[in-house]
């Protein structure tokens, strides 16, 4: 999966949770480097079912064991990880 | 599309895991995927000072016989953590220091006893955490009643302990994950606990209470929400 469509998917997936949450979705103009726990799109009890998004959309299985924590905290972060392209530690 | 690229249970990949589970405890993986852990209620303690234990499980049944046991040690691989069901109640020891060592010479990732083990003294001395229900020094027998499907699903407190799920016990527990969610439960156990040492940090830092952070009393006044989210 291309890195532009992987970040649509998945903002499209945080959209979606968003509007079943009640809260705010996505800002139009989010940048692959964003946060995303600081803009409120994902928290600790979500953060699981961002993961298996992932997993499922992209066929990958991802591995916190073989990455740094911060990569999953944003959306170039976690097309690194999916596409094994993130450093290994 | 359903995942593809499943890890395979290498031995490196199984050593990541643990190290990992030296910071992110049992606690943390339920509270981040209550959906994917299954608690495994077994009233088991460790036997020789190391208090957590992770791995593949590989499950194997007995009824006071150690022929069982001595079969699964045997195929158990590397990195796996032998689990052994005794059925009876009162059960006689099954596990003791040189089964331990073997297990330790294998490579294994720990071994739980859901029944007794002994030579407690001797065990402390060995690297491999070993866990049971009970202790005894009357050892089980050897009989010549062969296992023939080895590993096993074994059912403990209502939960089957399948062959190749997860097996996570600390302190706080133990509990199982099915192998292809072991990944993303453990990065989002491990953000969960990443958040959680920044809001003690905080509170430590500003002072703040537990209250505060809950706006317990905006909720008690009927003025507000409760809680907070890490």
């Amino acid at each position: 999966m291309e890195r532009e469509q992987f970040y649509r998917e998945v903002v499209g997936f945080l959209t979606r949770t968003a509007s079943e949450a009640g809260t705010n979705p996505p800002p139009a103009d989010i940048d692959p480097d964003d946060n995303l726990f600081d803009l409120g799109l994902v928290n600790s009890f979500s953060m699981i079912r961002m993961i298996v998004f992932v997993e499922e959309t992209t066929g990958v299985a991802v591995d916190l064991a073989d990455h740094e924590l911060e990569t999953f905290y944003t959306l170039r972060g976690l097309y690194d990880v999916v596409a094994g392209t993130e450093e290994r530690v | 599309m359903t995942v593809t690229e499943q890890r395979p249970t290498d031995e490196g990949h199984i050593d990541r895991i643990r190290r990992r589970f030296a910071t992110v405890g049992c606690a943390q993986l339920a509270d981040a995927a209550p959906e994917f852990v299954v608690p495994l209620h077994l009233p088991a303690v460790p036997r020789n000072g190391r208090p957590r234990i992770c791995g593949p499980v590989f499950p194997v049944a007995t009824t006071d016989d150690m022929l069982p046991a001595l079969q699964a040690l045997a195929q158990t691989p590397p990195g796996h953590v032998l689990f052994i069901h005794n059925t009876v109640t009162r059960s006689e020891a099954i596990v003791g220091d040189i089964f331990l060592t073997s297990a330790a010479v294998q490579r294994l990732g720990g071994i739980v006893v859901d029944g007794a083990v002994r030579d407690l003294t001797d065990l402390a001395a060995i690297d491999m955490p070993v866990f049971s229900t009970q202790v005894t020094f009357v050892s089980a027998r050897t009989t010549s009643q062969r296992v023939t499907d080895l590993p096993q699903t074994v059912e403990v407190a209502g939960v089957a302990v399948r062959p190749g799920d997860w097996l996570f016990g600390d302190p706080d527990g133990f509990l199982l994950l099915p192998a292809d969610r072991v990944g993303a439960v453990f990065a989002a156990g491990a953000v969960l606990r990443d958040r959680e040492e920044a809001l003690k940090k905080a509170m430590q830092d500003d002072g703040k209470t537990l209250a505060d952070l809950t706006h317990l009393g905006d909720f008690l006044d009927g003025t507000g929400d409760l809680g907070f989210t890490p």
